[in-house]
Order: structure tokens, then sequence, then C-alpha cells
């Protein structure tokens, strides 16, 4: 357990001191696997269609707010969806501008987690996102998580009914407008996630402001317990029986993960390095504050407790110099 | 000669400046009646908007059915429906508006009380 805790201080030292770097790096990998997403599922319209968009384009966000680069993301995956029809890229581009009049507005930083649950949903372990969520926040940025998961199971649709979107070319456009409401409106799997997810949140939440021990511990163990049960209880009643055991797989390594975010994060006092500038009336001040969990980081020191080895080797030196008529410390 | 309390104190001030104080210091330049106003006409213009966004969704998706009724000339009860349920709609949205600006007011009152007192401290230097 010590050697766990020693690797996470170290951690923690290492992203408060090269933290300058380590935000826009971590930001770059979030932001790099979303734009690959959509560039490998959904890359329709042709004219955009080349590697180098979502590269340029992750690196140029990964220096902007997260918010922003949440936007940016948003127009790239509808001009993809473009190729597929106005009607498409409209009904995505509503589905955001909703988001953003009913929420967004409220909570501007946690734009991340409107990217992050998509990417965790096409790896196969949303269920990590409640939970933490719910560790780490209120209730209401359980509505982020909700919008991201919304967002992916648009997208998973429309990718889904790609054929029948592009043989519609000719056919009406309303039918192309249906397909694109239906994957939202009718889709049975997405309301479920989003209601157990919500539900999953708050109870997470609740349990781990509780004054017991453990309670982040428990908090954990239930929602993922919980989640589980209710998702599977839920896809066989609505007659959807396929993806258990992914489902039980996805379940257990978020559960897993939350632990060690929970190891990570609990009873973390995070403080960076500070520059900041000001002045009186004598001087300007360039200051660095720096948090004295740093400065107080003891480096590893050797102590010898042969003592009658080092005393001896002490002898022969100072004879050495001796002999030779020189400073003893000159052998050092 | 330099002040060393002096310019920890400067620091703390600068920190919070640079953080948290960019959004908590404009706040503290409202009333709080003016702040949850101010919040509650931006949510009615942008609750407005976003229940007229989702009736679209909804009717567009409901599309025949919509012109059977409208064709059956039930005018009426389509408008009563979409009034009703913007009323809903429009409490809902506001009274979750008031509880943030309201928390959020309160939440910046409190830390700006202890940002002016060391002001206060700092300028007695």
């Amino acid at each position: 357990m010590d050697t766990l805790y020693e690797i996470k201080t170290r951690i923690i030292t290492f992203i408060e001191k090269n933290e300058i770097y380590v935000k826009p790096a971590a930001k770059f990998v979030l932001l790099l696997m979303a734009y690959l997403m959509i560039y490998f599922n959904l890359g329709y319209y042709a004219k955009i269609n080349n590697i180098f968009i979502p590269l340029i384009l992750s690196v140029a966000c990964a220096v902007v707010p997260m918010g922003l680069a949440a936007i940016v993301l948003g127009l790239y995956a509808a001009a993809n969806l473009y190729g597929l029809g106005l009607e498409t890229a409209g009904v995505f581009l509503v589905l955001l501008l909703l988001s953003y009049l009913l929420y967004f507005r409220f909570a501007r930083d946690k734009g991340f987690l409107v990217v992050l649950t998509p990417v965790l949903n096409m790896i196969g372990i949303p269920y990590t996102m409640p939970i933490a969520t719910g560790l780490t926040s209120n209730p209401g940025s359980s509505v982020s998580v909700l919008m991201g998961t919304i967002v992916f199971y648009f997208l998973k649709g429309i990718k889904a009914n790609e054929q029948a979107l592009l043989a519609s070319e000719d056919a009406l456009k309303t039918t192309k407008l249906h397909i694109a409401l239906e994957q939202v409106l009718a889709n049975k799997e997405m309301w479920l996630i989003v209601g157990v997810f919500f539900f999953i949140n708050v109870i997470v939440y609740i349990i781990r402001r509780l004054a017991i021990k453990e309670a982040w511990k428990i908090a954990i163990a239930v929602g993922g317990v919980v989640q589980l049960l209710l998702i599977l209880i839920g896809k066989l009643v609505l007659g959807m029986p396929y993806g258990i055991p992914g489902l039980i797989l996805g379940s257990i390594v978020s559960v897993a993960i939350c632990f060690v975010f929970q190891f990570c994060v609990f009873d973390l006092d995070y403080q960076r390095i500070e520059r900041v500038q000001f002045e009186d009336d004598n001087y300007y001040y360039y200051v660095r504050a720096v948090p004295k969990v740093l400065v107080a980081a003891k480096e590893k020191q050797v102590k010898t407790f042969n003592e009658t080895k080092a005393k001896r080797e002490e002898e022969v030196e100072r004879e050495i110099a001796r002999e030779l008529d020189i400073d003893p410390k000159n052998l050092k | 000669m330099v002040n060393e309390e002096k310019v920890r104190l400067m620091t703390k001030l600068a920190v919070f400046e640079e953080n948290k104080g960019k959004k908590t210091i404009p706040i503290g330049d409202y009333y709080r009646s003016d702040f949850i106003s101010k919040n509650l006409l931006l949510g009615f213009i942008t609750g407005t908007i976003a229940y007229f966004l989702l009736f679209a969704i909804w009717a567009v998706y409901q599309g025949e059915k919509l012109v059977q009724r409208l064709l059956a000339l039930d005018f009426g009860h389509i408008i009563f429906l979409v009034i009703v349920f913007y009323g809903i709609f429009m409490v809902l949205y506001l009274t979750i508006c008031y509880l943030v600006g309201d928390y959020r007011y309160r939440r910046s009152v409190k830390s700006l009380k202890s940002y002016k007192k060391a002001l206060k401290r700092l300028e007695n230097m």
C-alpha cells in the first residue's frame, strides 16, 4: 500500500510541477480520440475527409478552453454528417444548440464531460462516468454526461442507418429527417441508459456525502452493482438481450477504474504553481508561488550504518594523504 | 525594503483575482435581486427558444399525425396544449435558473467578504 501511495505522490508532484505541459497534453489525447472516432466512423463528407484535419484540430483545440474545444468538435461532427444530408447535420446542430441553451449557459467548464462520455462509450466503459461524476461533483454535472450519452447514441444510430440515409437521396427530405429524429426520440436503449445514469449519479452523490466510514468505496460498489442490475433488467424488459457480456465486463472494468480514481482523487489537495504579477507604490512584483507540498518533498538520503568500515576507509585516506603531502579532502 | 508579509498577502489576493475571482468579483457589482432578475430574464429568452426548438422537433417527428389533427381543424386543442406545456416547461426551467442564480450569488458574497477583508488589511499595512 505504501508503494502505491508513493507512486500516487510522485504522479501528483509530477503533474503539479509540469501542469503547463500535462494539461494540454491530456486535452490533446482526449480530443484526438474523439476526432478520430468521428473521422473513422462518420467520415461521410468527402471534402473534409482528410486525416490531417482531425490532427490539426486536436492540436489547436488542446490550447483553448474546453468549452470552445467541444463546440469545434461538434461543428466538425456536423460537417461530416452533412455528407448524409442537410437534415441529419441539422438535427445534430439543433441537439447541440439545445444543450447549450438549457445547460451550458450555466456550466461552461463541464464541456469536457460531453466529449469524454462518447469516447468512453466507444471503448465500452461509459459506466465509469455517472459514478465518477457522482464522486467528484454535484448531480447537476450529470446533465453533461447525459448529453454526451445522447450524442453518442445519436451518432451510433446514424452510423447504423447510413445505408437508409444514403439510399433516400431521391426520397422525400422528411424521410431523412424522420430517420435522424428517430435516433433520439425513439431510441429506447438510449433513454434507458440516460435514466439509469442519472439515477446512479444521484445515488453515488448521496452515499459519498453520508457520514459513514469508507463512504466513497461504498458509493462506488453500490453504484456499480445497482447500475449493472438496472441496465440488465431494463434491457431484458425492453427486449434487447444483446451486448450483455460487454455490459458485465464494461461494468467490472468501470468499477475498477472508479476505485483507482477514488484512490487518486480522495483527500487530494491539489495546488498548482501560480505565477502572478502585481505592483504597489514602490515595486513591481513578479511572483512564482510554489505549493509547500512541492518544497517539502524529501529527497532520498543514504545513511551508512556500517560505521567501522567507513572509519577505516577514512583512516586509510588520511594516511595516503599524509604520505603524498596533500589535503585529505582532495581524495574524495 | 520589501515587506514580506505584504507580498504574501498581495500574492494571495492576486491568485484569487486570477482564478476564482474572475467569476466572483463581477457578481459583487450586483444587488441580489438584480443578479437573479438578470439570470431569470436570460433564462426566459433561452428557455423560450429551447421550447420552440423542442416543439419543432416533435412536430416534424409527429408529421402525419399532426397534419391529420390540423385537417380535422383541431387548432384550438393544439394551441391549448402548446401553451400549457410551454407554461409547465418555463416554470420548471425558471425555477432552476432562480436556484442556480441564488446559490451562485450567496457563494460569491461569501468569498468576496474575505477578499474585501484582506484588501482592507493590505490598505492598513
